[in-house]
């Protein structure tokens, strides 16, 4: 329920178009509040003082044969995959498992998978 | 899909966790840059102004791409996915895959297929900062690839053939040589055994393009006709 009480009191707010004792809505003095807090807001750093990042992003993705992958269901026939070729490797990443971005390396080159 | 090698270094890349323009930044662990995902460009920080090296990459339907590369490798995250996730299939619905288009990437310039005006044609001869291309959409594959037309120094022009629906070969105009359009092989003819040259060319969202390629060209419309984020963009110093 306390979940809900920070929107219920900003939606009251815009409802009603309360002033404070400037004459300003309070509705956009916090609407500004919040953005220059996002915009100073400081970039989040890891334990070992790394830079932290989002989403599930791998360094050493593991990569299992196309058998493996139809067998444990990982890709069927109509599954989006975006493949790639370099060399004499090729790999296919499907497009709901590999999230925004992966650290590979197929055929020898260090590649970003993402579309 | 690029390369994450830049004047013989490696680097490794994470999500920054926002977006730009609709689409995620990341950054470079090794220097902290942070990089535009779509253009592989570095926007802020010491590599400021560098670009990754494009590479070729297709979004396919699996069952064409190991009919294409029988040994291929498949991604597995350590994510454990549902049988429900799993079974979503994106691009399910003629309209969502509408949505898209075919970037091809010439000299860092750009210029836009979209879906809706490729898979009437199947084929597009067109020319592109001077190089001649045939932008080709595949049905059964729902992939839409990016060829040189340029073989022996004669260029070719390509039309379609297709069989119930499908696009089944190329054939060249020049020669009437036969044509795989997704290999780009030649299969039969006078040119047979040739090989096309692919052009970097990715599928992206219709509607996210105009903000990474304010500059790029969208075939079907005519020069002048840039969005108007693209003009206030220009005016802005």
């Amino acid at each position: 329920m306390k979940f809900a009480t920070i929107p219920v009191l900003l939606l009251g707010l815009i409802l009603t178009g309360v002033k404070d004792a400037r004459g300003q809505d309070v509705y956009q003095e916090y609407a500004r509040w919040w953005k220059q807090r996002q915009e100073k807001k400081p970039i989040a750093m890891n334990k070992d003082g790394s830079r932290k990042g989002y989403f599930g992003v791998q360094f050493k993705p593991k990569s299992i044969s196309a058998a493996e992958a139809e067998e444990s269901g990982l890709v069927q026939g109509p599954t989006f995959v975006l493949g790639v070729s370099i060399g004499k490797q090729s790999r296919a990443y499907p497009l709901y498992a590999i999230g925004e971005l992966q650290n590979d390396t197929v055929g020898g080159v260090p590649i970003a998978a993402s579309w | 899909m690029y390369r994450r090698e830049l004047d013989g270094k490696v680097y490794d890349f994470d999500h920054c966790g926002y977006v730009y323009e609709g689409s995620f930044v990341m950054f470079d662990k090794q220097t902290g840059s942070e990089w535009i995902h779509v253009t592989a460009e570095c926007v802020m920080g010491p590599l400021k102004g560098k670009s990754l090296d494009l590479e070729i990459a297709q979004v396919i339907t699996w069952q064409k791409w190991e009919a294409l590369h029988p040994d291929t490798t498949v991604f597995s995250s350590r994510r454990r996915w549902t049988e429900r996730s799993r079974n979503r299939k994106a691009f399910s619905t003629k309209s969502s895959r509408m949505r898209l288009g075919l970037n091809v990437v010439v000299a860092h310039a750009s210029k836009l297929y979209p879906y809706e005006s490729l898979e009437p044609q199947k084929v597009i001869n067109d020319v592109f900062q001077k190089t001649p291309l045939a932008a080709v959409f595949v049905p059964q594959a729902d992939c839409a690839v990016a060829w040189v037309r340029n073989v022996d120094d004669r260029t070719l022009t390509f039309e379609p053939i297709t069989r119930e629906g499908e696009l089944h070969r190329l054939k060249d105009k020049e020669t009437g040589s036969l044509w795989g359009p997704l290999t780009g092989e030649c299969v039969e003819g006078t040119l047979m055994g040739k090989q096309l040259e692919p052009l970097v060319a990715i599928a992206i969202f219709v509607r996210r393009y105009r903000g990474f390629y304010p500059d790029g060209e969208v075939f079907g419309t005519k020069p002048s006709e840039k969005s108007t984020r693209a003009q206030t963009r220009k005016a802005q110093p």
